[in-house]
């Protein structure tokens, strides 16, 4: 069968009809997209492939609940999202940030909220590096807070709406819009400082 | 008045929150802030006045000639104090000190991110680039902008391993994703039997119980029927006179029924007197056969055609091919 014409609800209805190959066609679709998404959140290749993992077999074992007049991708990236987020919060995996939350507004309450550096003897520069994302952009991507990259790479690099964005996220439009803004101010700041 | 620990709104979240573009939850915390702060209201108040007087300019288009006749060597003179001049003098009234002074306003970080991504509606991009023409700071802070969305949007997808599809395949059963699928609700007839099975006791008590009742109606009219064909008096003969003059009477009412439907009816009635007429006229009757067969024959044609000879010629195509 001939996939590349079907779009992916039509996909979708092959799988839950029991076809394997709309299962492969599916993951050929978005294994780079979703792997990428989960590789800059975690920063590291055999964790990203798990996680990634993990998620399609979250999504392809829960495709009774795809309600179909949602997009596919959103909702596979609400998965991945979500497993990648529980996963840095319980290894407390990331916590590289120039800021502190993003309510806070006064310096104390910055401090109070920011997050410390892992103790892995790697400057963030090194760290990015070693797991093989490079560049200037990549370095200030992996500065930012996980939520603000989150929202960052699903608006740019995915090309979602504010409003898919939100619904990936699961948080209300106005929130994900300041997300983006502030990690977007921050990526000035930081490329500014890399090409002073 | 109580005089707030806080420290006041920034002029661009004020500005953001005159223009209505403040997200909700910084809108909340910025109104709790003015409630509370006769600064930043006076402030937002001038902001506000500002925005208004702004929008209700006019857009006055000068002729198709006037930048050759102001280029033609003329020298270019102080601009006259115009409306907007005056009413900056005006608000600086209403303006606090901190921005009292400042005329170089320009465009904010938000503004120029919509910008960017083609948010803004047309009269606000329309205000973006002609402010971006005149303005230097800003065009620098929009390649800088420029920088970071091109930088994101050139970042390439990183590929999992070549197994990466065949692991997840692995721990992935299709047949069983399909068997657990929720399955269409059934329809009336399956709904109507299920229901029916529903009523049909599962235990033999319940079972010789539900008989005895349905059993208790048949055979209180069995023995109704018996001691009525056992009377004496009556046979088996009368029984089927009675029978068929209760017929001949159901036929009688239907036909008067239908017999005064078609005199009611203007439609049966001029269908009759037509009938009537033509059955008076051999020659009309004959004409009309033959139109009729005419008709009969052309709509043959038309079918054989249009619908028939195409699609026979079609199957001859694909079988050749």
């Amino acid at each position: 069968m001939e996939y590349s014409a079907l779009e992916d609800r039509e996909v979708v209805e092959l799988a839950c009809s029991g076809r394997e190959s709309a299962f492969r066609e599916l993951l050929s679709r978005y294994e780079k997209p979703v792997f990428s998404l989960v590789f800059r959140m975690v920063r590291n290749r055999q964790l990203a492939e798990d996680l990634a993992q993990e998620a399609f077999i979250k999504a392809f074992n829960a495709l009774g609940s795809y309600k179909p007049e949602y997009r596919f991708s959103s909702w596979l990236f609400k998965i991945a999202n979500n497993l990648t987020i529980d996963h840095i919060r319980k290894k407390k995996l990331d916590t590289v940030s120039i800021d502190g939350s993003p309510h806070a507004r006064e310096g104390d309450e910055i401090d109070r909220t920011r997050l410390d550096l892992p103790a892995t003897g790697e400057t963030p520069e090194e760290y990015t590096e070693n797991r093989e994302l490079g560049g200037q952009i990549e370095e200030a991507i992996a500065r930012l807070r996980p939520e603000y990259r989150t929202a960052i790479l699903l608006r740019h690099v995915e090309g979602h709406s504010y409003d898919e964005v939100a619904d990936i996220m699961d948080l209300p439009l106005g929130t994900v819009k300041t997300y983006i803004h502030r990690g977007r101010s921050e990526l000035k700041g930081l490329l500014a400082g890399v090409a002073a | 008045m109580t005089t707030p620990s806080k420290p006041h709104l920034e002029s661009e979240l004020l500005q953001a929150l005159a223009e209505g573009t403040l997200p909700s939850g910084d809108e909340r915390t910025a109104r709790a802030h003015l409630d509370q702060c006769a600064r930043c209201r006076s402030e937002l108040e001038g902001w506000s006045l500002l925005f208004r007087e702004l929008g209700s300019l006019e857009d006055l288009g000068p002729s198709k000639d006037f930048a050759e006749r102001v280029m033609a060597g003329v020298e270019i003179a102080e601009p006259e104090p115009g409306r907007l001049s005056s009413l900056l003098d005006r608000l600086k009234g209403h303006l606090p000190t901190r921005v009292r002074g400042r005329t170089d306003r320009h465009l904010s970080p938000l503004g120029l991110q919509g910008y960017l991504e083609g948010l803004l509606d047309r009269s606000t991009r329309r205000g973006v680039e002609a402010h971006l023409a005149s303005c230097m700071e800003c065009q620098g802070e929009l390649a800088q902008w420029k920088t970071v969305f091109g930088g994101l949007e050139t970042l390439p997808h990183h590929a999992p391993s070549t197994a990466f599809a065949d692991q997840v395949m692995a721990k992935v059963s299709p047949h069983a994703i399909a068997q657990a699928m929720p399955k269409p609700a059934p329809g009336l007839a399956t709904r109507l039997v299920r229901g029916a099975r529903r009523l049909v006791p599962e235990s033999r008590k319940g079972r010789l119980v539900a008989g005895g009742v349905a059993l208790a109606p048949a055979m209180g009219l069995t023995m109704a029927v018996a001691g009525i064909v056992l009377h004496p008096l009556v046979s088996l003969q009368g029984l089927a006179t009675l029978a068929s003059g209760w017929a001949g009477e159901a036929v009688g009412l239907a036909w008067s029924w239908g017999l005064g439907l078609m005199t009611d009816s203007w439609i049966i009635y001029q269908a009759m007197v037509l009938v009537d007429q033509i059955s008076r006229a051999p020659e009309v009757l004959a004409l009309g056969f033959v139109g009729l067969w005419a008709a009969t024959l052309f709509s043959g044609w038309i079918l054989y055609r249009y619908i028939i000879a195409p699609s026979l010629s079609t199957g001859h195509h694909v079988q050749a091919s």
